[in-house]
Order: C-alpha cells, then sequence, then structure tokens
C-alpha cells in the first residue's frame, strides 16, 4: 500500500467531542457457539430498542466472547428482559450496567497516527476518570464513563486537543 | 427557508461523512452519500446534486480530478462544488499538491478539521 | 443511504466494505481494576510512535481490565520488546500474528445490520477476536486469509452499490513525529 502523506502536528486537532448521556450497557458473556444465535437475539432488538449507540466485543477465553452493547437507557428494561431470556437458553450471562454516558471523539485519519488513544487514556487517568469501555475504530474513540462524568472529562479533552471553535 | 435541495458529500473516511450528512440533515437538507471519485460521478448522474461537499485525498478518483471533471463539462458545470482541503499545515508532504481550493475549479472549499458550523454557512451561501 | 430491509429482498443496504492490511492482534488482561500497565504500555507505544488501528477496552466486569489491539506486523517486534519489560509481567497476553478488520459502513445504528452480522460470522464459524463500532462503521478484526470469505458471506446478507469502492485500500497515511 502506497504511503501518499505523512502528518505533523503539535497538537492533535479534532472534528469535534460530543457527548450522550443517560445509557445503560448490557454486558453479554456468551459461549462462542452461541454466536450465530446471539446475531438472531440482536435483530429481535430493532423494534423495541431501535437503535445501538456502541458495541464492542471480545474474547474472554478460548470459550467465551464477551459483548457490550449501550443503548438507550430508556428502553433497558426491554432490551434486558429479551437478552435475559436468549441468555437463560444459550448459558450465557447478562449484566446490565445503567447511568452511563458516551463520549465520542474524531479526527482526521485517527486510524493511521500514532499516540492518540494514549492522550486520551493519561488524560483520564490523571483525573482520575475511569474508562468503562473504549472503542477505537475508524477515525472515532468511543469512551463510556460513569454517571455525570461527561462533562467534566469533555473539559479535559478539549484542552489536550484543537477542536473546531464553533462546534 | 426551505432547504430540501439534494447535498452530495463524498469522502473516503466514513465518520466524517456520517457527521456531515447527520449535520446536513439537521438543517434540512437531503443527503446523498459517496465513498470515492468513482461512485461519486455514478451518484451525480443518478441524482444531480444540487452542491458537493467533496474531499481531496481519495481511491481510484481525487477530488481535484472529479471536480474539474464537472467543472468543464456541460451537463454538470451549475453544480456547486466546496472541497474539503487536506490540513495543509499538519501534511508536509504529500502526492497531492494542496491548491488551497480556489486555484482549482472549486467554487468553495474549507480546511480540514472541518467546522461543522462553517460549512453549514458555506453551504447555504452558495446555493 | 438508509438501512433496507424489504420483504422482497432480505439484504440490507450498506455503503461499502473496507479490508484492513494485515495486522498482528494483542490482547492484553489483568486481573485487578488498580493497575495502570495498559496505560503505561499505551504511553510506550506513543513514544515509539506505533500506531494502533484498532483497540477495545473494557474495565466494567470481572474486577480485571481487559484490552485488546492491533498494530502493523512491521511493529510488533517493537510491541512485543516492550511487553517483555517486567513491568507488565502481571498481563495475560494472547497473540494472533494475521488478523485484518472488515469494516461495514454505514450501520445507522441498526440492530438489523449487526446482527446480521454477528449471524454470518456464527454461521460460518469465523472468529471475531475483536470488534467495535464507530461512528458510521462496524468494525471485526478476523483472520487475515479469511477476509474475502468473510466479505463473500456478509455480501450474502447484506448488498453494495453498484460502483462501490474497492474493499483493498490504495493508499495510508503515516504521521512521522509530533
Amino acid at each position: 500500500m502506497e504511503t501518499i502523506a505523512v502528518y505533523w502536528e503539535s497538537k492533535v486537532k479534532v472534528y469535534s467531542i460530543t457527548h450522550v448521556t443517560d445509557l445503560s450497557l448490557i454486558n453479554l458473556a456468551f459461549p462462542i457457539k452461541a454466536t450465530e444465535e446471539l446475531g438472531k437475539a440482536l435483530m429481535d432488538l430493532e423494534d423495541s430498542v431501535q437503535r445501538f449507540e456502541l458495541v464492542t466485543q471480545d474474547y474472554v477465553n478460548s470459550t467465551l466472547c464477551q459483548m457490550n452493547l449501550f443503548y438507550d437507557q430508556s428502553k433497558q428494561e426491554n432490551a434486558e428482559k429479551r437478552m435475559r431470556k436468549w441468555a437463560e437458553k444459550m448459558q450465557a450471562t447478562v449484566t446490565s450496567v445503567s447511568h452511563l454516558e458516551l463520549i465520542y471523539l474524531h479526527g482526521p485519519h485517527f486510524q493511521e497516527r500514532f499516540g492518540i488513544v494514549d492522550i486520551v487514556f493519561s488524560a483520564f487517568k490523571d483525573d482520575n476518570i475511569k474508562i468503562i469501555t473504549a472503542g477505537c475504530a475508524g477515525t472515532t474513540i468511543y469512551l463510556a464513563v460513569p454517571d455525570k462524568t461527561a462533562v467534566p472529562a469533555t473539559r479535559i479533552l478539549r484542552q489536550k486537543f484543537i477542536i473546531p471553535a464553533t462546534v | 427557508m426551505s432547504n430540501d435541495q439534494l447535498i452530495l458529500v463524498v469522502d473516503d473516511d466514513t465518520d466524517l461523512v456520517e457527521m456531515v450528512s447527520m449535520k446536513l440533515e439537521s438543517e434540512n437538507f437531503r443527503v446523498a452519500k459517496a465513498y470515492d471519485g468513482v461512485e461519486a460521478m455514478d451518484k451525480i448522474k443518478a441524482e444531480r446534486p444540487a452542491l458537493i461537499i467533496l474531499d481531496v485525498m481519495m481511491p481510484r478518483k481525487d477530488g481535484y480530478t472529479l471536480c474539474d471533471e464537472l467543472k468543464t463539462s456541460d451537463d454538470y458545470k451549475d453544480i456547486v462544488v466546496v472541497l474539503l482541503t487536506a490540513v495543509t499545515e499538519a501534511i508536509s508532504s504529500t502526492n497531492y499538491t494542496h491548491m488551497g481550493g480556489k486555484t482549482t475549479l472549486a467554487d468553495d472549499f474549507v480546511t480540514k478539521p472541518i467546522d461543522l458550523d462553517k460549512l453549514m454557512e458555506i453551504v447555504k451561501d452558495n446555493l | 443511504m438508509e438501512i433496507v430491509l424489504s420483504k422482497e429482498s432480505p439484504k440490507i443496504s450498506i455503503g461499502g466494505i473496507k479490508f484492513s492490511e494485515k495486522l498482528t492482534h494483542i490482547s492484553l488482561v489483568k486481573d485487578t481494576a488498580e493497575d495502570s500497565s495498559i496505560d503505561d504500555l499505551l504511553r510506550l507505544l506513543a513514544k515509539r510512535r506505533i500506531n494502533i488501528p484498532f483497540l477495545c477496552h473494557s474495565s466494567t466486569l470481572y474486577a480485571s481490565q481487559r484490552s485488546c489491539f492491533c498494530v502493523s506486523c512491521e511493529n510488533f517486534p517493537g510491541v512485543l520488546s516492550l511487553l517483555n519489560f517486567s513491568s507488565f509481567s502481571n498481563l495475560n497476553i494472547k497473540v494472533v500474528p494475521a488478523v485484518g478488520t472488515i469494516t461495514l459502513f454505514p450501520h445507522k445504528n441498526s440492530f438489523q445490520l449487526l446482527g446480521q452480522i454477528i449471524q454470518t460470522f456464527g454461521k460460518f464459524n469465523i472468529p471475531i477476536y475483536s470488534m467495535s463500532s464507530s461512528i458510521s462503521a462496524i468494525a471485526l478484526n478476523t483472520d487475515f486469509t479469511s477476509l474475502d470469505m468473510v466479505a463473500e458471506n456478509l455480501q450474502g446478507v447484506t448488498s453494495l452499490p453498484e460502483n462501490h469502492a474497492p474493499f483493498r485500500q490504495e493508499f495510508c497515511l503515516k504521521e512521522l513525529h509530533r
């Protein structure tokens, strides 16, 4: 693959930093062999939960995966009920957390530039802000943080990055 | 003012296309999306947008080439083209010449990282 | 572009699919939530100018922190030399040497699309080493050699524009220094 340009920036510019509040998280720990069935269960959420805000997944061990699904808290009862029913059938476990907030920032070619996630993690560590989940893909960094944390966390990020003034 | 004109957003950064589209939709514009110059030309022929927000660095056909094709075509020269030029201060070397937008045939330009509110002003001013 | 699922055509319209270059996938688990090894590692990777094109991190459950990230294969020896430091001996590390990220866009926050993707991976027993959504896309890491097969299978449930952009990228950018 050709490298067509190289970056030089003393302080990283971002397109925007935004946050969403009042989210719930469903953490599913499920057997890998239940993946196909999980797909069907997720499709069933379309009518009742409507949209997801963030989804991440990784391996717990060679037989178990975990998925973190963030969505609007007002849909929690419905989403939880459906996923618990599914989990019971599939020997999966569901853990639910509410009152979460999600910050997302994105910037030019973030997936191709070093050190950007470190700027975020270091800043949050210095200010004791707990990152519940982070998902960095494409040019986006998503950060799930506890209730009432997004505003101070965003303020910290605004000091670390250059953001277009009016966004 | 009714903003129901069609705007085509073209960029290989899919997250940026989504952000700009959401902003345009919130201002009641209709939005079409394309992720490189070739796909954009198909959308232009099929949907004839009033304005195109066009990235420069893209696979298959870059923004400068597409812009020149449109502006030298009798069929498409009236479509407003707003170029999203690269982060000129941040990129020190590149295969692309950073002409700053105005030296191309484009109607206007915005430098990245874009200020969405400024972009909306430019879109409205050019329609 | 709206996500459309009609009775006549069960396929979901999407804007495109992208493949990454060949990457190495590294998973880290640490048993205590207090320890700062993952932050330290990220700091060291940044100092060495090692880019992380994908990361997924979670510290919710199991009283532990789990992170997984990808680096280009050429950068992996640099990561390995850092992981050999004794300060990271508390981490449970797993490496998949050759993964590729397959990215589908736009997702439009649709459970229908997410479900179809997950179902397809499950149906064909394709591993998902990790996954994260971005503003527009769903990115999944799987075996690099399986990318074409995965894309083919996913096209059984999604439909692409006629003249869509190629799956493999033509160029990339690189940040040399800051």
